[in-house]
């Protein structure tokens, strides 16, 4: 799959290894195009705001991102589409108007701070916070029963690949247990969308989260999914212009989904250029994706094992790997790999409650994605047998 | 490695004055060295950018000296440091001592100094350069204290503070104190007093004639000496300054070139000669000594 040429950024810097796409993706110049386009040929209010030509063509190009995103994620509806910020929104919208009847919310020891704060706030005002512990990165099945046999759980808010080290949920399978015993599931599918198949509805989740930025999309987009009967029981969160469809002075009448979730002036471009994305990824089919992107973590594991730790069990990662360098500060690699084109990421990867955990100090993470090829692998191999070899020690 | 955070400190803060993009860099650094004191980690990674950034250089020029920048930067970042305020206190010295004194180097010291890079304010002409017969120094030592002065041309009135000035015409040091030096005299309550000490051979003569000049109209000093300071060096004329100003020439030359004159002007210099003298100008200023041209504000600082 070589698909560099998609993508200005990789045109222009040919010598650059981008290894941090768990942060954010690069973005094609078909997404940056389409965002252009807005701006240059109808830059107008949406929503039925704006009678004129330009408001309606927004309106229409808003909604059919919708559509778009639908397509891509496998929901029923459009109306299940629920355009947010990011996925950190997306959690938050739900943990904040979920109708909880036993205060009761399980999730991961392993979840991004997104998927964490908001159920650890809640546990403040009483909630119950569960969290199911992972052995090498993998869920604990039995503990995961147990504690949904133990305890009456409303909601189950779990990651579908794990930020910190790459390890795949089996999502259908939890989702599956936690309908048994009552209970809703919430997928963060940030580091999911974009690099393998998701089909929300085969993955019989309730509520499903993920970012654009992420996959090939612009920053400030992402998307909530919900299904029609779980969404109509949430409580609108943000409330403002658009939610409504009238006010009298004593009652609110909320607008049809998704529109009651999306208060004020949306962000016609960053939706457009969400859209435009997922099109893009599915046009490059996401197994083939999934598939490149294990390909060459499984290459790049042979790299770095000889530096350090690799967390997470080796058969469940995806296309991340997490490593924690011996003798040499986390960062400090990772300023040295940029200093040689190479981009990773490092620190704690806003997983902070697990490195408390397990007192591990900053790692360094390696994310791949589409546009990656085995020349950037070379190229890190290169570098840290090469310039760096002075600094760093093999096990 | 903390301690480099420290420098950081200091150079971001002062880029900072000029410059808002180094205030935020400022505070991460003041925000280390604070938690470093404190003994805790410093969390802003400022520390490790430096550590990488500086190692990055080496490591573009061959990656085994960016290795050995990298794996020794603590200590290294430690010489740094010591050297840095090293430095910075000598600086610091050097501008305190040139504020006082005139000179970086301390009280009647030369050497070079950066802030005088043309050591305009350490000048002084060698009171045993050529043409001199002056006796060998009585005492390396300036002062005035338990001196006998009766030979000085005394211009005070009873004034708070009393600088007493020994300069040679022909010396382009004492030019270039005088106007400063009359600033003082004329600004300040200072009572002065004069004594002329020749150096050089232009000036041969000329304290037989200044002394002449004060015995005969006191007054006509200061414009004598106006007029003689405004001569080329070369082409001092004792007749034609005083002509220049209305002065009995022909009555004052005609002393100066008696043997009373000649013998007080010889007793003139073997007392400013007892003060320790070692090159001209220098100046009392209420009995603390100052050699060679300085800015107003030395001489000021020494006034009560």
């Amino acid at each position: 799959m070589n698909i560099r040429e998609d993508f200005s950024y990789l045109r222009e810097h040919p010598d650059q290894t981008y290894v941090d796409s768990a942060c954010v993706s690069l973005k094609p110049d078909v997404v940056l195009k389409s965002m252009n386009r807005y701006y240059e040929d109808f830059p107008a209010c949406g929503g039925g705001r704006s009678g004129h030509e330009l408001g309606r063509k927004t309106s229409e190009s808003f909604e059919a991102a919708r559509r778009q995103v639908q397509k891509f994620l496998g929901a029923k509806r459009s109306s299940e589409i629920i355009f947010t910020r990011n996925t950190t929104e997306g959690i938050n919208l739900v943990a904040r108007s979920f109708p909880f009847e036993h205060r009761c919310v399980l999730t991961s020891d392993k979840e991004h701070n997104s998927n964490y704060i908001p159920w650890l706030r809640l546990s403040k005002q009483g909630f119950k916070h569960l969290r199911v512990s992972t052995k090498e990165g993998v869920l604990d099945m039995d503990e995961y029963k147990r504690l949904l046999e133990e305890h009456e759980v409303d909601l189950v808010a779990i990651n579908h690949v794990s930020n910190l080290d790459g390890i795949v949920n089996q999502v259908k399978e939890l989702a599956r247990i936690a309908h048994r015993h009552g209970a809703r599931i919430l997928v963060d599918g940030a580091q999911s969308a974009g690099h393998l198949p998701v089909d929300v509805r085969k993955l019989q989740a309730d509520f499903f989260v993920c970012s654009g930025h992420k996959m090939f999309g612009p920053s400030g987009t992402g998307v909530l999914y919900g299904k029609r009967e779980e969404l109509v029981r949430l409580e609108p969160f943000l409330v403002g212009g658009d939610t409504v469809e009238d006010v009298t002075p004593e009652e609110v009448v909320w607008a049809d989904l998704p529109h009651r979730f999306e208060a004020g002036l949306q962000d016609y471009a960053g939706v457009i250029g969400f859209g435009q994305a997922c099109d893009y990824a599915a046009k490059l089919k996401l197994k083939r994706i999934d598939a490149h992107g294990r390909k060459l973590r499984e290459a790049l594991q042979s790299v770095l094992e000889p530096y350090g730790r690799l967390l997470g069990s080796a058969d469940h990662r995806s296309s991340i790997l997490t490593l924690l360098p011996e003798n040499i500060d986390a960062h400090e690699l990772s300023l040295l790999l940029g200093q040689h084109g190479i981009f990773v990421r490092s620190g704690t990867f806003c997983c902070h409650s697990w490195f408390h955990k397990h007192d591990v100090p900053a790692a360094l993470r390696f994310s791949l994605h589409a546009y990656n090829t085995d020349e950037d692998i070379e190229r890190i191999r290169k570098v840290l047998e090469g310039p760096l070899s002075g600094v760093l020690s093999k096990k | 490695m903390g301690m480099i955070c420290l420098v950081a400190l200091v150079v971001f803060a002062v880029l900072g004055i000029f410059s808002a993009r180094h205030r935020p860099l400022a505070k991460e650094a003041f925000r280390c060295v604070f938690r470093k004191a404190t003994l805790r980690k410093c969390d802003t990674g400022l520390d490790s950018r430096i550590k990488t950034s500086v190692s990055g250089v080496f490591f573009k020029a061959h990656p085994k000296a960016g290795s050995f920048v990298f794996k020794h930067f603590t200590v290294i970042s430690w010489i740094f440091t010591i050297l840095f305020f090293a430095s910075l206190a000598s600086t610091a010295i050097g501008g305190y001592n040139y504020w006082m004194y005139g000179n970086c180097n301390g009280p009647g010291e030369d050497g070079f100094c950066i802030f005088d890079p043309t050591s305009s304010h350490q000048g002084f002409s060698d009171v045993s350069e050529e043409g001199c017969t002056a006796p060998d120094l009585l005492n390396s030592y300036l002062t005035m204290e338990g001196k006998n002065t009766s030979t000085f041309l005394d211009f005070s009135q009873g004034e708070q503070n009393t600088m007493v000035f020994f300069g040679c015409y022909a010396c382009e040091y004492t030019r270039k104190a005088y106007p400063t030096l009359m600033r003082v005299a004329d600004r300040e309550d200072v009572g002065l007093v004069f004594a002329h000490f020749p150096v050089k051979n232009q000036s041969t003569g000329f304290s037989e004639v200044v002394n002449c000049l004060y015995k005969e109209n006191p007054s006509l000093v200061r414009s004598f000496n106006d007029a003689v300071f405004s001569q080329p060096i070369d082409a001092l004329d004792a007749r034609a300054a005083l002509d220049s100003i209305g002065a009995p020439t022909q009555d004052v030359l005609a002393c100066a070139q008696s043997s009373d004159a000649q013998a007080y002007a010889d007793r003139q210099f073997s007392q400013v000669e007892a003060t320790g003298i070692y090159g001209t100008p220098t100046v009392f200023i209420n009995g603390e000594p100052v050699v060679g041209p300085k800015p107003y504000r030395i001489y000021r600082r020494l006034l009560r």
